[in-house]
């Protein structure tokens, strides 16, 4: 998420407010996924499509991101035309490839791509420290907003401390690709070492975190304005996503 | 086990979010009754943080490889940190990795976070009577194999009673057992791995085990 020239960019979408942005951003994923009707699903790739302009983001930037879609989503697209449904459309002897399946597959890859990708470029445009802010401002429970800023600071150390102790199993001749008792031992003790050092880490850091004043100031204070352009865009992902929304059930009748 | 965006119908994905708020919402509360709620947030945050790093670690289970998942340890370690732990770890995985969705960050977090809860509940029974390496490694692997266990037949009935596709009723039942089947390596593995981690806390960091 924190990739360089996603935060960097310094597009239109790069400069609106973060909240507006997390709002919008949901409205247009449920109306995405109430999406069943093939026109709409046309609509909704050509709406993600003009966002993907909007950003001036790579494709191979957003393509890098893609690179790994979930292993559901593959199984069931590739399952579905041949498991589910009864009009045939290929007899292929053994399996045969079924209108209902095949069209349940079309309707869950592309809302599945549309979701993600809008997703992946709109999250892509401000640091993930200002979208907890944002949800912050906009009324997320504070231990809430505490732990989520704790664990994204600590995420990267935590990290540093599994990779250094990963190489020094593997020194020590440990082979990860092999699945035994001795290697579930060992992994166990490396999760309980982790989970040690971050406990005792957690000590010191919340009696420096309370030397700096912590629990004394109001942390809902912010300095997100929004402007015009805000107002805007989330004006257009209101109407993305009521037209979505009520062309489907017109459509459905 | 995270259900991608674009498969659920809406009113399940609204469903799952209004039974997580409720559930964040009640742990929060549990947690907001102690002398001191701050207190405990860094040792929360950090332990999540480390969760998440662990769910890195990946088996080999042929013919793929899984990856830990350990909600059951958290859920015995963080206890009503447990379920706004993971909302905040399924929220990264999102964002960061694209794994999961936005529309189903509800349903997700009700399928690893009440199973982490009933973990929590499950090991502190170990409280009952005298404690020992035995008897820990005991309440560890029952915690960490019914989290996984449980968070399967979830999402195993979550995915199939309200997938959008015509299915016939044997096909669904197929699915069901096949699903069940191909995670009960990963069941006893996050079983074993979790009394194994319980035994070394046990011996490494006692207070660890008290929970937060």
């Amino acid at each position: 998420m924190s990739g360089s020239e996603s935060i960097q960019g310094s597009s239109v979408l790069h400069r609106l407010d973060p909240r507006i942005k997390l709002v919008s951003l949901m409205i247009l994923a449920f109306s995405y996924s109430f999406v069943s009707t093939p026109l709409l699903l046309g609509v909704m790739g050509v709406a993600t499509f003009l966002l993907w302009t909007a950003s001036g983001l790579s494709a191979s930037f957003i393509l890098e991101k893609l690179k790994f879609p979930s292993l559901i989503i593959m199984a069931l697209v590739l399952t579905l035309p041949f498991i589910s449904g009864e009009t045939i459309l290929i007899d292929l002897g053994v399996i045969s490839l079924k209108q209902e399946g095949l069209l349940s597959s079309i309707i869950v890859g592309t809302r599945f791509l549309c979701i993600i990708t809008t997703a992946l470029i709109i999250l892509n445009s401000s640091h993930l420290l200002a979208y907890i802010k944002a949800m912050r401002a906009m009324g997320l429970p504070w231990i809430m907003a505490d732990m989520a800023l704790l664990v994204f600071r600590y995420l990267k150390v935590i990290k540093d401390d599994y990779t250094q102790m990963k190489t020094s199993m593997k020194l020590r001749g440990f082979d990860r690709h092999k699945l035994s008792f001795n290697n579930l031992r060992i992994t166990a003790w490396l999760c309980g070492g982790l989970l040690v050092r971050g406990f005792e880490r957690s000590d010191w850091i919340y009696r420096s975190m309370r030397l700096r004043g912590y629990g004394s100031q109001n942390s809902r204070d912010h300095d997100f304005r929004v402007k015009g352009s805000d107002g805007l865009a989330f004006g257009i992902s209101i109407v993305i996503a009521a037209m979505l929304v009520f062309s489907e059930l017109a459509l459905r009748r | 086990m995270h259900i991608p965006d674009g498969i659920l119908p809406v009113p399940v994905t609204l469903g799952g979010y209004a039974i997580t708020i409720g559930a964040v919402w009640f742990c929060l509360h549990k947690i907001k009754q102690k002398d001191d709620p701050r207190e405990d947030i860094p040792r929360a945050s950090l332990l999540t943080a480390v969760f998440f790093v662990a769910s890195l670690i990946h088996f080999p289970v042929p013919p793929m490889s899984v990856h830990l998942m350990l909600s059951g340890l958290l859920g015995a370690l963080l206890g009503f940190f447990a379920i706004p732990a993971i909302l905040i770890g399924l929220f990264f995985q999102a964002v960061m990795f694209g794994h999961g969705g936005l529309t189903t960050l509800g349903v997700n977090t009700v399928i690893i976070g009440f199973p982490a809860l009933v973990a929590h509940f499950i090991f502190r029974l170990r409280n009952l009577g005298q404690t020992g390496p035995g008897k820990t490694g005991l309440y560890g692997f029952a915690a960490g194999a019914s989290a996984i266990g449980l968070s399967v037949v979830l999402f195993a009935v979550i995915l199939l009673f309200t997938f959008p596709a015509d299915l016939s009723r044997s096909m669904e039942q197929s699915a069901i057992l096949i699903l069940m089947a191909a995670h009960i390596p990963m069941i006893i593995i996050e079983g074993l791995i979790t009394a194994t981690a319980a035994v070394f806390l046990l011996r490494v960091s006692p207070r660890l085990l008290q929970g937060i």
